[in-house]
């Protein structure tokens, strides 16, 4: 996995832009509940935080799936769910540690991000760019400049 | 649309009733040579050991077939298929069809043994059979074949007091689902009630009109009927003449959606020839679960939906002598070539053993306990590396979702 | 086109097993429900012991949509309840084969030794006992949705960023 989805809660406004495109890309209607990336939100606390799927190294999602519909992809590092061999047993809904992994009620499957395709539709659609889709050194390194930033402030 | 289905077997009927489930529109046709409703081939024996009624094998009533709208011809022998009109001719009318699904089964085997056409051979398939075995009242059985269905044939007839002998042209019972050794501990389990016989073969049957005596190449065994057991031929005439691809195996040839090679044709069930999913080798798989699973396929790639066939794995479990045995994936002779690694353990009630193929499972079997082969059939179907799940056990945050695998600890554990 | 399963939104039940005290309570109230007697063997949620990592884990039906014991049973009496989404089954036909016990991979199909049956979990037609009397709340009884909820909520309230924000700069999960 060179690229990863990058959040940055702090610019997240909660509007669910992402969670209504990704649901309309993948399944065709806009409805949070079949999105994969879903926010959580506090609004008392006024924050919000986007969760998708962390790509794991050695996904929960993989080992709990009886079925071997859930497999990582050993060159590219992706995890996908192949839905023609779910059977709707719903472990790794209780097994990924995020909450990530989804269940469609309709089709008694379960479902989870695929990266569109190595295109995000969510990072293209954030408008507070709380989403990006970044290689791993620039994530990094954007967190770093932060922390540094934030240090020389303080000093 | 006006599907027609072919057969009124496992496979049948289970493409029927998912056609059903996804499409309550489309016109459903079920053509069968046998005129029974949809039965459970595997409940017969438990009706000849007297445990249940034979109307109980019956899984589907006529008021059902109404319900489903399922139009039925049964009792009536296809004859022909004609691909390029799409029809089907049986003696009386010509069915058109848009989408087809053949699910001809099979049928017993009896070989041509002077005097296997008198009165008393039968063959345990439908439930016409036992209906005549039971007229028959049978005394002293001999049952040639010691597959799963000759062992549980055999052991039904004993449990209704029968004196049985059960013949077996290899060297060991049920020698394609287990090894030398749990086989041999199954058959000292049979010896308390039946008479087995291995390495023999039957080479005559002798008696007036009625069967009096069968003869093996070392034996004469009195008897007054004779039980044939001795493995089934797929029905692929109707698919042969219409040129469908035949596999090497003798199966209708499917791809992973149960297409056969003439688009819109498809076939599910004994019929067929699958593949393995360990070795993806041709199999024919003959099991009740494998033809349900084939005709769940067929049914929904029928209708435009996405299924694929995973491949079959074999699940045999039986009740012998009151001893539940498990037989599960392959056994040492269908592994030849592999270097199979074996784990297994046996004290006074219980057996098992692992086969084991680059740290995957690939087999099992087990007498005396069922509990946590559901964990042990799961990881073969999969292809969970053993090392793997042994380390997953260990996991404290992954075994609270992993339920499943806590049973097959006690497999897994040990090691040699 | 997509690979339809019948799917269907209905309530389950989770487990924490990091609550569980492996107590039984659960066991004995499901088998008085269902037989009329008491005892853990009759239930139909069983408990699972992990000595080694110090968990019980409660074990019963999922439910699946798809499930792997509905193909596996020779009398085709397991059936998805095209109303409330469960994986209910005709007892009175069964003939104890226990094929549908091996091909659960839970093992959550469990076989009544008394009546010589499988059974397995039917959500006590939607109020299950077992969650009500549970006193470590190790079993909660919700939908699917409410429990991805939960899970991504503990997610973010587990997340280092609470501590490693830093005050004015840009902080990450």
């Amino acid at each position: 996995m060179d690229k990863l989805i990058y959040i940055d809660h702090q610019k997240c406004v909660g509007c669910a832009t992402c969670e209504m495109v990704c649901s309309l890309v993948h399944e065709g209607i806009c409805s949070p509940s079949l999105s994969r990336i879903r926010v959580v939100r506090y609004p008392t606390q006024a924050f919000n935080v986007p969760i998708t799927c962390a790509f794991c190294e050695f996904p929960p999602c993989v080992s709990v799936c009886p079925s071997g519909a859930i497999s990582k992809n050993a060159q590219n590092g992706e995890v996908a769910i192949n839905s023609i061999l779910c059977i709707g047993c719903r472990q790794c809904v209780q097994a990924c540690p995020f909450g990530h992994a989804n269940f469609n009620f309709d089709q008694g499957t379960a479902f989870k991000c695929d990266l569109c395709g190595g295109n995000p539709q969510c990072v293209e659609y954030c408008w507070t760019e709380a989403l990006q889709y970044l290689p791993l050194e620039r994530a990094l390194g954007e967190k770093r400049e932060a922390v540094a930033r934030n240090m020389l402030g303080s000093t | 649309m006006r599907i027609v289905i072919v057969g009124n077997g496992a496979a049948g009927n289970e493409a029927a009733v998912n056609l059903r489930k996804l499409d309550s529109h489309c016109e459903i046709v079920m053509l069968a040579r046998e005129s029974y409703p949809a039965y459970s081939a595997c409940a017969l024996p438990d009706v000849l050991a007297g445990w249940i009624p034979l109307k109980q094998t019956f899984l589907l009533k006529e008021e059902d077939y109404a319900r489903l709208k399922i139009e039925r011809s049964f009792g009536q022998a296809v004859n022909k298929l004609d691909l390029s009109e799409k029809c089907l001719q049986t003696a009386e009318t010509v069915y058109h069809y848009d989408r087809l699904i053949l699910a001809t089964g099979s049928q017993p085997v009896i070989p041509a043994v002077p005097g296997s056409d008198l009165a008393g051979n039968f063959v345990v398939k439908t439930p016409g059979d036992i209906e005549r075995i039971l007229a028959h009242k049978p005394k002293q059985v001999v049952v040639v074949g010691a597959g799963n269905i000759g062992v549980e044939t055999a052991s039904a007839l004993r449990n209704r007091g029968c004196r049985v002998s059960l013949v077996e042209m290899k060297d060991r019972i049920m020698p394609l689902l287990y090894d030398q050794k749990p086989s041999a501990l199954i058959q000292k389990i049979l010896e308390e009630g039946i008479e087995v016989l291995t390495g023999e073969r039957v080479s005559r049957i002798s008696g007036d009109t009625h069967i009096k005596v069968v003869h093996t190449q070392g034996q004469d065994i009195n008897a007054d009927t004779v039980i044939w057991a001795a493995g089934v031929r797929q029905n692929t005439d109707i698919a042969r003449e219409a040129g469908l691809s035949i596999g090497s195996l003798g199966g209708i040839q499917v791809d992973t959606h149960m297409q056969s090679s003439e688009a819109g044709v498809f076939a599910c069930g004994d019929c067929v020839e699958s593949f393995q999913v360990f070795t993806r080798k041709p199999c024919l798989s003959l099991l009740w679960s494998s033809a349900k699973r084939q005709a769940q396929v067929a049914a929904r790639n029928c209708l435009g939906y996405l299924d694929e066939y995973e491949g079959s794995c074999s699940l045999l479990i039986e009740d012998i002598m009151g001893i539940p045995c498990v037989a599960m994936g392959l056994n040492l002779e269908a592994l030849q070539g592999y270097e199979v690694e074996v784990i297994e353990q046996q004290d006074e009630n219980e057996y098992f053993r692992i086969l084991m193929v680059e740290d995957r499972i690939v087999g099992f079997q087990a007498i005396g306990k069922v509990e946590g082969s559901g964990a042990i059939f799961t990881m073969i179907k999969k292809g969970t590396p053993v090392s793997e799940s042994r380390k997953v056990l260990l996991n404290r945050r992954l075994v609270p979702n992993l339920a499943w695998y806590i049973d097959s600890s006690q497999y897994l554990s040990c090691s040699n | 086109m997509n690979s339809k399963k019948m799917g269907m939104r209905m309530k389950r039940i989770f487990v924490n097993a990091e609550a569980c005290t492996g107590c039984g309570l659960c066991q004995l109230l499901c088998s008085v429900h269902k037989t009329g007697q008491w005892h853990p063997a009759l239930a139909r949620i069983k408990i699972k012991e992990m000595p080694e990592l110090e968990l019980n884990v409660p074990v019963l039906c999922l439910h699946c949509s798809n499930p792997p014991c509905e193909v596996y049973c020779v009398m085709n009496l397991i059936y998805k309840d095209p109303n409330t989404g469960y994986t209910l089954r005709r007892e009175d036909k069964c003939i104890g084969c226990r094929a549908c016990e091996i091909a659960c991979p839970f093992s959550a199909a469990v076989m009544d030794p008394i009546r010589e049956v499988v059974v397995n979990c039917d959500l006590c037609e939607g109020d299950p006992l077992c969650v009500s009397g549970c006193p470590e709340g190790a079993l909660l009884y919700m939908e699917d949705s409410e429990a991805g909820e939960r899970k991504r909520k503990a997610a973010v309230s587990l997340g280092a960023w609470r501590a490693s924000r830093p005050r004015d700069g840009r902080g990450s999960l």
